[in-house]
Formats: C-alpha cells, structure tokens, sequence
C-alpha cells in the first residue's frame, strides 16, 4: 500500500499501532475492521522517519522524494540506468 | 449562567501545566515531580514518544563549558555566545544557560540515556568554539570542543517513559489553543484534541510553555509540490507558534520577531543546510569553492552567526560573498565522516536522508549549490521574552527551549538546563501558592475561545476552503513580499494580504474532521505571527546579522540608532504593540 511517499508493506505489518501512535504529524489512521494502519494524509508528511523506526516488522518504507535526490552525481546515475 | 464543567468536555485541574512534552517540557516535568509533592499534567500536540524538535532523538549534547572538559568556564562561554549576538541577546541569561548547562545529564543518565562512555569520560566533538577539532579527549584539554557526543536515538522514549512513572498525567493529540489569565497571572489554558475533538479547560497555579520554534513562516520547500512543501522542512512542522501567539495574547512580550534564519541548500532541499556545511560547495557561476579557495588560510571569528550560519546572498556583484560562505561553512565543520546527513554527524536527527547521501558515496561526495533558503524565525533568538527565573511578563507564565527570545542557540542543553532550572523553580514554589478560582471572566474566555476554535467545523464543506490551500497562499505571500531582501513597500503591501486574508478567508476555512481543524487553527497563528514578522521588519530600518535581517532600502548596519536596541512587541487593545528597547545596560 502506497500513498505518497509512504509505503507501508501489508504482508509484513503485525498490527502494533505504533506508526498510528506516534507520528508526529498525525499521518495515519487506523483502519479498525482491518487492525491495520492507513496511509490518511500523506502529504502532511514531514520525513522524519518515526514511523520507520517504530516499525519493528520493517514493514514502513518512507520514499526520498525526488527533489531530495537532487544531487548531481545521482542524476547522472539515474540517466545511466536510464 | 453557564460554567466551566459545561463548556468543556473534561475540565483538569492542576498545579502544574506543562504545554509542550519536548525536551523542555519532559525535563521540567520529571523535575517538578521529584518529590511526588505537586500535580503535573503535560499537554503534547504529537505523541510523548516520539515529539517535538527532534523526535528520533539526538545524538549531541551542545554547548557544554566545563574547566575539566574544555577548559572554559560557563561564565566565559556564556560571554562569548552572546558576543555572537551583540546587543540581541542577555548576556545573564546566557551565562545561567552555561552554568545549568550539565546538571541535566545526571538526570538523563539516571533514567537511561548514557552521556558519559565506557570509561567515565566524554566523548567531546568540535562544535561552536573556534578550533575545536572533532576528537576524542582524554587529557588534552586544549583540543576539546563543546559538543558531548552520545547515544540518544532512544531519547524520547526514555524521556516519556521517565515521566508516566512519575505519576504526571499525560494529555497526547492535544493541541493547546489559548491561556486563560486574570488580572494579568495566568490561571489556565484550553485546548483540544486533534483526533476526538474533546474540548479541555486547565486550571493551574503555573503554565509551562515549551512548544518550540514557529516553523511555517515561509514557504520552506518551494520545488516541492503542494502541499508537501508546507511540511517538508528542517525544523518540526507541528510548531506552528500556537505558543507564542497564546503567550502574546496573554500579554507577553515577544522579541526579534524580525530575524529569520538564512541556509543554502541545494535547490531547496532540506537536509542542504547541513550537508552544505561540508559538501563540496559550488557558486552560481558553476566555479567549485574548494578549489578556488584554500580554506585552510581563511580566518575567521568564533561561532559564526547563530541566526544565518551562512550569509549569503545572490549578490554577484560582492565577491566577498563566497568567502563569508566558506568561513562560516567550514567553521561549521563538525565531522568529516561520510555516514552523518547533517553537520553534526547524527545518522538520527533525519534518517529518512541517510540512505541517499550513502548511494553517492558519502556526504564529502556531494556537490551542492548554494541557494539561500529561509527555515524560520531565529531559534531561541526570536520568541518569547523571559526573565532569569524562566517567568515571562505574564506572572505565572513560564517559558523554555526553543521558544524563548534573546537567547543565544543553546540547542537540546538550552532546553534541559531551562526545563530543569523551572522544573526545581516551581516545585518548591508551588506548595505555598494558593490554588486560583475561576470567575466569570474565565468562563467568559472559555466560552468564546470554544466558539472560536470550533467556528470551521460549523462552515459548509462544500464551499469552504481547504485551510493548507490558505496556509500556501499566506506563507507564499510572506516569501515573496517580505522574503530575504526586504523592502518598505512591498512588506506593507504583505500586511495588507495577510490582513485580507484573516477577514475575508480564514472565516471560510472548513474543517470536515478535527485533524483539518488543528490544520486550521494553526492558519490563524501562521497568519498572525507572519504579520508580527512584517511589521517588525519594517520598523527596524537597517539591515543587521547578515541575512538574517536585510534591508534592501536600508543595506547598511546602524550602530548609531540600533545598537543594542531590540523590538518588543506585545498586544494592546487586539492589536500589535511595538516598542524599541535595549535589552542590557552598558557594561
């Protein structure tokens, strides 16, 4: 499940609730029926990488965003790849 | 009539309130329960766990002065960071920073966060202090920094967990919205919680204020898309200056509310401010500093200025401009290991950075452009003012971390030494104040504080305007029109938008669940700080601390007119109150 730049691997979630409890921007919600974390508003995200390191089932991936990459010698990789 | 018990869903009464559970707040808390003698009750808008500034913890303890460790004295320290800043900051205060700076580690090292190594010595890292190289000391006093390096990923954690076992009650997703006061003390707070919607009155003898820097000043990330570019930033998004502006209406003083603190980054990229301080830097001209400079024969003067580490302008014309840059930059310099994402080596302040650095090699690797880029307000250098008891104007109202003003930046040990100092303050003061009672002028603030904070749930959702779209609008505003180079006109021309848009929008902005009403209550004190910020700017006529203050009209420093003298501003009659003061008598 992806939703901005948060991914959140289903297969792997145990259903904690730490992502949900301790985000600092209030990212999450909580999907009840389902006992599983939601992505609700993604674009608050600050990339603090809480919800990462709370993850004790390395389910949570926070994506670097694009701008972030912006160094020169990645670019020059991401053409190469290209 | 009607009452308190009414109006609010659950009305708390306590002796201590403490709003803010970050460093400060957490600090003050386990103080002021030491002896288990007075009630506590902390106010966190995140979660205790995982808050404020640093929520992944820290991985330095800043600004230390110890004869042993470095051979200063705290009265010597405290001196020479406020020279940083002259006439800016209080030099007194600056010095009880010092001085408190490192009673706190025995209580962080009493619940779990080890400071100290192995051996019983610290770890010292190069940090303010010039020539202060990045080692490791044992007996070599003269080549100690400032800065105690230690393992403090799990900080906070520690930190909360320390608190719920000393018995202090624990508010989390609540966001304070004003302080009760009465006859110019105050008596108490409101606030409400930002997943249930639960409306909370707080009566209290004390209220502890540590809710950090108001970070959404400006439009922070411009090449990001909307609406990550309001929350992708350095300094922690969930301070949006509820507590300065509660403070300011409860009628303290704020300070240096003019001051913003410049970077570079590259391309707007956050995590640049740092990187940049020892990424190989480049001009705009494409020419790579490193090597058209030796650095090593660049002198330069202790600290840098705390306010805008990198002076820099895109000013090509001045070429004394790169020089400044390289100065402050490697005097910035901190650690030259490839794993840090920031100046200070930490791999935990911003982790999420840590892996794209490491796919190019390591931070020495990068190549940066130098864009000037705008985080916020001055840390501990633009807030609220207070005294050496921690008190602001307001009787009863405390302040600390990164939220108080005329500080030099202490960082994490400003935040300790202040939580602590208040922390014992109010615990021995507490048992002979007499407890407040509530009368019908606190019900009278209650109530029209509830219908103020609840007035977007109650507009239409289908015609109402999403509060972030307003938020960009605004902070887009205060960039373009009061931004870095500042000029008379188009600042008015600012405060007349931001006037237009706290009339005619933010009565439309809606709030379809009690997460976008937080959104939206913390427009008002965006909106509201940002013009505090414009009308300051204007009234001081010259450009000082770099970039930090910089006057198209007005380029030069004024040591004639300003020197020494600082802006206060307070609210008189629903309106701001600006007065020039000096902040300390002549020596």
């Amino acid at each position: 499940m992806r939703s901005g730049d948060i991914e959140i691997d289903l297969k792997y979630c145990n259903g904690c609730t730490r992502c949900y409890v301790t985000c600092p921007q209030d990212v999450f919600g909580w999907n009840k029926d389902e006992g599983m974390p939601l992505i609700k508003y993604p674009d608050e995200c600050w990339y603090c990488g809480v919800c990462r390191t709370e993850c004790s089932e390395e389910a949570i991936t926070v994506h670097t965003p694009f701008q972030q990459k912006f160094f020169w010698r990645i670019f020059k990789n991401i053409n190469k790849k290209a | 009539m009607t009452t308190i018990e009414e109006l609010a869903n659950e009305f708390i009464e306590t002796d201590i309130l403490i709003i803010g559970g970050g460093l400060a707040g957490k600090m003050a808390a386990i103080r002021a329960r030491e002896k288990g003698n007075v009630d506590v009750v902390i106010v966190e808008k995140a979660h205790m766990d995982r808050c404020g500034e640093v929520p992944n913890g820290l991985d330095d303890y800043p600004a230390v002065a110890h004869p042993k460790i470095n051979g200063i004295t705290a009265e010597d320290y405290g001196r020479r960071r406020a020279a940083d800043l002259p006439g800016l900051v209080r030099t007194d205060l600056s010095i009880t920073t010092a001085k408190f700076g490192m009673k706190p580690i025995s209580v962080l090292e009493q619940i779990g966060v080890r400071i100290h190594e192995d051996d019983g010595t610290y770890w010292m890292a190069g940090g303010r202090l010039a020539g202060a190289p990045s080692n490791r000391i044992s007996n070599t006093i003269e080549k100690a920094g400032d800065f105690i390096k230690y393992r403090g990923a799990d900080l906070h954690p520690k930190l909360a967990t320390a608190v719920r076992k000393r018995g202090v009650r624990v508010y989390e997703r609540t966001m304070l919205t004003s302080l009760l006061t009465k006859n110019g003390s105050v008596v108490g707070a409101t606030a409400v919680n930002t997943r249930n919607g639960k409306f909370y009155v707080f009566k209290s003898k004390f209220v502890f204020l540590g809710t950090g820097l108001p970070s959404r000043l400006e439009d922070s990330s411009p090449y990001v898309k909307y609406p990550t570019n309001l929350f992708y930033q350095w300094h922690c998004p969930a301070n949006s200056g509820g507590g300065h502006m509660a403070a300011y209406k409860a009628g303290a003083n704020l300070v240096n509310m003019e001051f913003i603190q410049v970077d570079s980054s590259n391309l707007g990229k956050y995590m640049g401010s740092n990187a940049s301080k020892y990424a190989k830097l480049r001009n705009m001209k494409g020419e790579n500093l490193h090597e058209k400079y030796d650095i090593n024969k660049l002198e330069g003067k202790t600290g840098g200025i705390q306010g805008a580490m990198i002076p820099f302008a895109p000013d090509l014309a001045n070429p004394g401009i790169e020089r400044d840059v390289l100065k402050y930059c490697w005097e910035g310099v901190r650690s030259t290991l490839p794993d840090s994402t920031t100046g200070f080596n930490s791999s935990n302040e911003a982790p999420a950075n840590l892996g794209p650095v490491m796919e190019q090699g390591g931070m020495g690797a990068v190549d940066i452009e130098i864009t000037p880029w705008v985080k916020s307000f001055v840390r501990s250098m633009s807030g609220v003012m207070f005294d050496e008891k921690g008190e602001t104007s307001v009787k009863g109202l405390f302040v600390a971390g990164d939220m108080v003003g005329a500080l030099p930046l202490y960082g994490s040990t400003g935040a300790f030494a202040w939580g602590y100092k208040i922390g014992d303050y109010l615990r021995e003061l507490s048992p002979d104040t007499e407890k407040t009672k509530f009368d019908s002028e606190q019900v009278k603030q209650v109530e029209a504080e509830k219908k103020r904070v609840f007035a977007p749930m109650m507009v239409d959702p289908k015609n109402g305007l999403d509060p972030l779209q307003v938020e960009n609008l605004a902070r887009k505003m205060v960039s373009n029109y009061v931004g870095i180079h500042k000029i008379e006109p188009r600042m008015k021309r600012c405060i007349e938008h931001l006037q237009e848009i706290k009339e005619n929008l933010i009565p439309i902005v809606k709030a379809r669940d009690y997460h976008e009403l937080m959104r939206a209550i913390e427009l008002q004190e965006i909106v509201d700080l940002a013009e505090i910020h414009a009308r300051a700017a204007i009234i001081r006529n010259e450009t000082r601390q770099g970039p930090s203050h910089h006057r198209l009209d007005y380029p030069e420093t004024d040591e004639q007119n300003w020197n020494g003298k600082v802006i206060v501003v307070n609210e008189k009659a629903g309106k701001p109150n600006f007065t020039i003061q000096k902040l300390e008598k002549e020596a």
